[in-house]
């Protein structure tokens, strides 16, 4: 009896505390409504990419034209005519304001204005400067913008590189190609997503190391996969001799099979990567030479980009296979061409490299126009810092040099949803600080991949305890120059 | 309790009496600040009186639940509370809206209503308290009021927070989106209203109006308030500028202390577009960027994002995207967000058009297809009219022939073709100009000339069609210069020299005794050159129709005809530029012209060369070659005396010739290659020979280092 009593007791209590608690329940399901992610696990952290665009993007592929070396924005973008005027007469001091040099020109007790040699004309609807030595370059004036304020903090080769590389001096970061695969993935599956090419021209040159192309802490398959100027344009990509098509097929098929014993008895995705990079390193044994083959291109090409585009190592041929790659869906083509370092005998020196560099680099925008592709693909043209106002050494009109200068120096894009036919910032009169709306590295960064689509904020990776991204605890977007 | 209703009743008349009269002679009313007190309490009050004649409302609902006492003793209790209460708060918000600022249809029907509501819930409590039980027609007198309140409450609401308060959060902002923020916009509309609508608009709004004054848009701003223009143009004394410029504690500073406040900048934005006329229309474009207006403005444009765009389409299933995908054709949503697609093909070898046939099952939300370099044919793309929201469509250099006109200008939502490199010509110009939407076809390389573009009718011709790159016939540009197919430049018995060139249809003229190639004349190069010398200088040069003939190249080949088979050096070479030793001499490794630092240059300063060669036989040494490096600005130069020492043991050599090589010029002084000496024998037939080269010991006095040693560098020495 008793317990009976009991019974009925506990199953009221029971009934009770599931009307309650289910109440309770509800009211709680009601008020998570309002706390989002609570339930996915990730606690408000951005999450990994999932290898599509954070929003709808204007520029789906990047050819970075990069300029080693520092190309002088003073002979090339940025008319300072003050210079002429004072040439031969020190660079005031109120105008340095005690900012530091480079010990190259540090212990100089004095430094001379220099204005640039080149004549300068204005071009395009909007009147942008340009200087005769890149003649071709100026007739894209109203599809290009032109940076005028570009700004970095590092002042030599090494980290100023590294630095507009990968977002960091020192070199353990990924590159932007790098960052741009993590987060965007490959697009055309027969190719990897970030491809490097390199040439050199006949001026002073720095070097270029794989570092710059480096994937960091994120995963190997990010890294940039240099192409060689060798005939085998992919290093190890060729059957080696006597293995011909059938046996590379049986001999990763047979591999596959091995791999996927072992998937399946430990799961380790690792292994399902590995499968998938033979196949693709398979697939590029096709896809590659299609690409790396010149001996077809039209005469119509070959004067546009010019004659040397058929010579491999060439910055021209590079202009032309990266145009190829990246119509092929290449997330991230890299040049650099090195050269432009300039610090004497630059007149000779400039007009050699701009002979290397104008008519290719303007073919290589005008080709992607006239096939529709450059308002998907941004090209981007510069170097990692800028050249002196003043002289380097003893002042000589004919024969002068500039020594290195990171407070303000130009760059140019062109496609991928930036404002074509403007410049942007100002530098003062003497071309040494910024006037008016600086664009810093990060702010750089985090415009491009604004362009791609991606919240810089939010493409994170986590090493070592620590959140990382390409523009580190900075960056603006620099709506400006945004179409 | 009987007490606190019967007073509470008492006060009610009172104030009931009050509120009727004020409310018969408001117009004449003047307020004594104390009153001003009171009548900022009515926020304070005023849900009073909703709350309990919403519970006595609710209460005669669940009377029958009660027994009827108790219901009559609590429904007079809490109907004398609303009573009181309503009649005080509708007389305090008189008092409140004597006030500076209140004016206009709503505080009219807000006053009004609510004014009934107190006379009538006084009433009602009258009705309940002379009675026991509740009459008939009490039931509708009660629900009526209840309307009446709902009714005025809404009202003042309206007043205090706007209108769309509530819903505000969940609506489209209709009036951001109806006028996109651009350089075309008014500068008035991109920096000033905002400014208004942020600071101003709580209180002078159409419903509030406060000092009469509306300006929520350019029409109610024109009209002014009670203190007449808002602003004069150019007149620095208008109205809006004297009251922000009043210190904060002053009564007439706006806006009001307790608001939020403008910031420095914004009165200064206010006060200079005054000054500069108080231009309600001049487009930001028109202004110069560096107008001191713009400058001040520029801070607070906010342009407009380009607005994203909505596709309606319902998404496609995710599996189903997943299996179309292979690698040689990705489908992929635009963004993360978004149902729209792209499909891509990749490598032409490997195209497959049954994929176009797979597509079909996204073709409701296809936007973008990529089949750029894909042997497309006129039959493959015949089925793409399906792809209704198709907006951008890229089949360059694919097989695709006029045909396809009829297709692609059906296609309903397409924007953007390219079709460059294919066969199309001018024909199917106007049958795209029959395209609903398409603004930009690519034609680069196709028969399509300007000319054709020319003859279009220009007033269907709203297409931009993109001709790309066409070479001018007036610029010649220089060829590159051929290049050689060995890889070495030394070669053995049988070898001979291959030449190419990659442009096709050039000639390539080359010359074999040092002479330059004439462009016109020179010996066109058919089949590899046979060398029979010990060694040969190759001159060659490219030329095509329509092009200036390629600068002159030249190789130096060596034949190696006689290998010896040691070489000892005799003298000590440069520490740095040592190399394998005498090793060096013979390992058949030539070193490049621009890097003297390579390992298979030897480089001789203080020491003049001396080495001694063993060779194998008793075989007639016609002549001797020593290739050496040129790189004048960098003092490498020519040596300037050689000696050929020979014999048939080491100790008993004897000078067979000296050679004095060409003396340096200045014109080489940018000079960098591989040059040699070549010394004749004329078939001597020794087991050893030395060979002896002194440095120039002076550089000429028009080189930099005028008056230095040379330097020596040799990677190779023949015997022939």
């Amino acid at each position: 009896m008793a317990n009976e009593f009991f019974d009925h007791r506990m199953n009221i209590t029971r009934k009770h505390f599931l009307g309650k608690a289910g109440l309770a329940l509800g009211g709680m399901a009601l008020g998570s409504l309002l706390v989002k992610d609570i339930f996915n696990g990730a606690g408000g952290e951005p999450s990994l990419p999932i290898g599509l665009p954070h929003f709808a993007p204007k520029a789906k592929r990047i050819i970075y034209l990069f300029q080693n070396g520092a190309p002088s924005q003073l002979e090339l973008f940025d008319h300072k005519p003050k210079l002429l005027e004072m040439q031969g007469q020190d660079l005031p001091e109120s105008i340095r304001n005690g900012q530091r040099l480079t010990g190259m020109t540090a212990s100089q007790d004095k430094f001379p204005l220099i204005g640039s040699q080149f004549a300068f004309k204005q071009h395009g609807q909007a009147g942008t400067w340009f200087s005769e030595i890149i003649p071709n370059i100026a007739k894209l004036a109203d599809d290009i913008c032109v940076i005028k304020t570009m700004q970095t903090e590092a002042i030599n080769h090494d980290p100023a590189l590294t630095f507009i590389q990968t977002g960091a001096q020192q070199g353990n970061r990924p590159s932007m190609g790098s960052w741009l695969s993590y987060g965007l993935g490959s697009e055309n599956k027969n190719l990897p997503a970030f491809c490097v090419l390199l040439s050199r021209g006949k001026g002073n040159g720095q070097g270029v190391y794989s570092k710059l192309w480096t994937n960091g802490f994120l995963d190997s398959i990010h890294q940039g996969v240099q192409f060689s100027n060798s005939d085998e344009r992919v290093l190890y990509l060729n059957n080696p001799n006597g293995t011909d098509k059938v046996d590379r097929r049986r001999m990763l098929d047979e591999l596959a099979k091995l791999n996927n014993i072992s998937l399946q008895e430990f799961g380790d995705p690792e292994i399902k990567t590995k499968i998938e990079q033979y196949e693709m390193a398979y697939r590029m044994q096709t896809a590659v030479p299609e690409l790396t083959d010149l001996s077809n291109e039209s005469d119509l090409t070959v004067k546009m980009y010019g004659p040397d585009c058929l010579v491999p190592g060439t910055y021209a041929a590079n202009c032309l296979l990266a145009r190829k790659l990246s119509e092929s869906g290449v997330r991230f083509v890299q040049l650099y061409h090195q050269g432009w370092d300039s610090h004497g005998n630059l007149i000779n020196e400039m007009r050699g490299q701009a002979q290397d560099t104008d008519r290719s680099s303007a073919a290589l925008i005008s080709d992607l126009k006239q096939r529709g592709l450059l308002d998907e693909t941004l090209v981007i043209w510069g170097g990692e810092f800028g050249r002196t106002n003043y002289c380097q050494g003893k002042l000589d009109p004919k024969n002068y040099g500039r020594d290195h200068h990171p407070r303000c120096y130009s760059i140019f894009m062109a496609g991928g949803g930036i404002k074509p036919g403007t410049s942007y910032g100002e530098s003062d009169e003497f071309g040494y600080n910024i006037a008016k709306d600086p664009v810093h590295i990060n702010d750089f960064h985090a415009t491009v991949l604004h362009q791609m689509g991606l919240r810089h904020d939010q493409l994170v990776y986590k090493h070592l305890g620590r959140r990382y991204r390409l523009t580190d605890v900075a960056g603006e977007i620099v709506k400006g120059i945004i179409a | 309790m009987k007490d606190f209703i019967r007073i509470t009743a008492h006060l009610s008349t009172i104030l009931a009496a009050m509120l009727l009269f004020l409310f018969l002679f408001q117009n004449k009313i003047v307020l004594p600040p104390v009153l001003q007190s009171v009548g900022r309490m009515h926020p304070l009050l005023l849900h009073l009186p909703i709350g309990t004649f919403m519970l006595s409302s609710l209460f005669w609902l669940f009377r029958k639940q009660l027994d009827a006492i108790s219901f009559q003793s609590i429904f007079a209790f809490t109907l004398t509370i609303s009573a009181f209460t309503a009649v005080l708060t509708a007389l305090m918000g008189m008092f409140l809206s004597k006030e500076e600022g209140y004016g206009g249809d709503t505080l009219y029907w807000h006053r009004t209503l609510s004014v009934i509501f107190a006379i009538g819930s006084y009433i009602l409590m009258l009705w309940c308290q002379s009675t026991d039980v509740p009459k008939t027609g009490l039931p509708v007198f009660l629900f009526s009021l209840l309307f009446l309140l709902i009714a005025a409450s809404h009202q003042g609401a309206r007043l205090t927070h706007g209108d769309r308060f509530i819903l505000q959060p969940v609506q489209k902002d209709s009036t951001a989106a109806s006028s996109p923020i651009t350089d075309s916009s008014s500068l008035f509309q991109a920096a000033l209203m905002p400014l208004f609508q942020s600071k101003c608009v709580t209180c002078h709004n159409p419903q509030k109006a406060k000092g009469d004054l509306d300006l929520t848009s350019e029409a109610g701003m024109a009209k002014g308030g009670k203190h007449g223009p808002v602003w004069i143009a150019g007149d620095a004394q208008s109205q809006i500028l004297l009251n922000i410029d009043l210190p904060l504690d002053d009564k007439k500073h706006m806006p009001p202390t307790g608001k939020p406040q403008l910031t420095y900048e914004e009165k200064n934005l206010i006060r200079q577009w005054i000054l500069s006329g108080a231009d309600l229309k001049k487009q930001i474009r028109a202004y110069d960027p560096t107008d001191t207006l713009m400058l001040l403005a520029a801070p607070f444009i906010q342009r407009t994002e380009i607005t994203i765009k909505k596709y309606n389409f319902p998404a496609a299933d995710a599996t189903l995207i997943q299996k179309m995908n292979d690698p040689y054709c990705a489908v992929f949503p635009l963004d993360q967000n978004t149902p729209a697609l792209q499909a891509d093909f990749f490598v032409r070898e490997k195209y497959n058009p049954t994929k176009l046939t797979e597509l079909l099952k996204i073709k409701d939300q296809l936007v973008v297809l990529n089949m750029d370099n894909m042997p497309a044919t006129d039959d493959d793309i015949a089925s793409l009219g399906k792809f209704i929201n198709l907006e951008k469509l890229i089949l360059n250099h694919s097989s695709i022939t006029n045909k396809s006109a009829l297709v692609l200008s059906t296609l309903p939502a397409l924007t953007s073709l390219a079709i460059a490199g294919t066969a199309v010509d001018a024909t199917i110009l106007a049958q795209l100009q029959k395209s609903p939407l398409l603004r930009e076809v690519f034609l680069w390389n196709t028969k399509v000339t300007p000319e054709d573009l020319k003859s279009l009718d220009p007033k269907v011709n709203k297409i931009r069609f993109n001709l790309g790159y066409r070479p001018d016939s007036t610029e010649i540009l220089p060829l590159t210069s051929p290049t050689k197919i060995n890889e070495s430049e030394i070669l053995t018995l049988h070898d001979s020299v291959g030449l190419k060139h990659q442009i096709r249809g050039v000639v390539i003229r080359y010359t074999t005794d040092g002479s330059v190639p004439d462009s016109a004349t020179g010996p066109v190069y058919s089949s590899p050159i046979a060398i029979n010398k010990g060694y040969t200088l190759i001159k060659a040069r490219a030329v095509k129709e329509g092009w200036l003939s390629s600068p002159v190249i030249e190789w130096p080949f060596f034949k190696q005809g006689i290998i010896a088979q040691k070489a000892e050096l005799l003298s000590t070479p440069d520490e740095k530029y040592k190399a394998k030793g005498g090793l060096t001499l013979i390992d058949g490794k030539k070193g490049p012209a621009s890097n003297f630092k390579d390992e298979a240059w030897i480089g001789f300063r203080e020491q003049p060369f001396s080495a001694l060669f063993q060779v194998d036989t008793f075989q007639p040494v016609y002549n001797i070659t020593m290739s050496i490096n040129k790189s004048v600005s960098s003092y490498i130069l020519l040596p300037a005396e050689v000696l050929i020492y020979a014999g048939h043991s080491p100790s008993t050599l004897k000078l067979l010739k000296k050679v004095n090589p060409p003396a340096l010029t200045k014109k080489e002084l940018g000079t960098v290659k591989n040059d040699v000496v070549h010394i004749d024998l004329g078939g001597v037939k020794y087991l050893y020979y030395k060979i002896n080269a002194k440095p120039l010991p002076r550089l000429p006095s028009w080189h930099p280092g005028k008056g230095e040693r040379g330097w020596v560098f040799i990677d190779e020495v023949f015997f022939n």
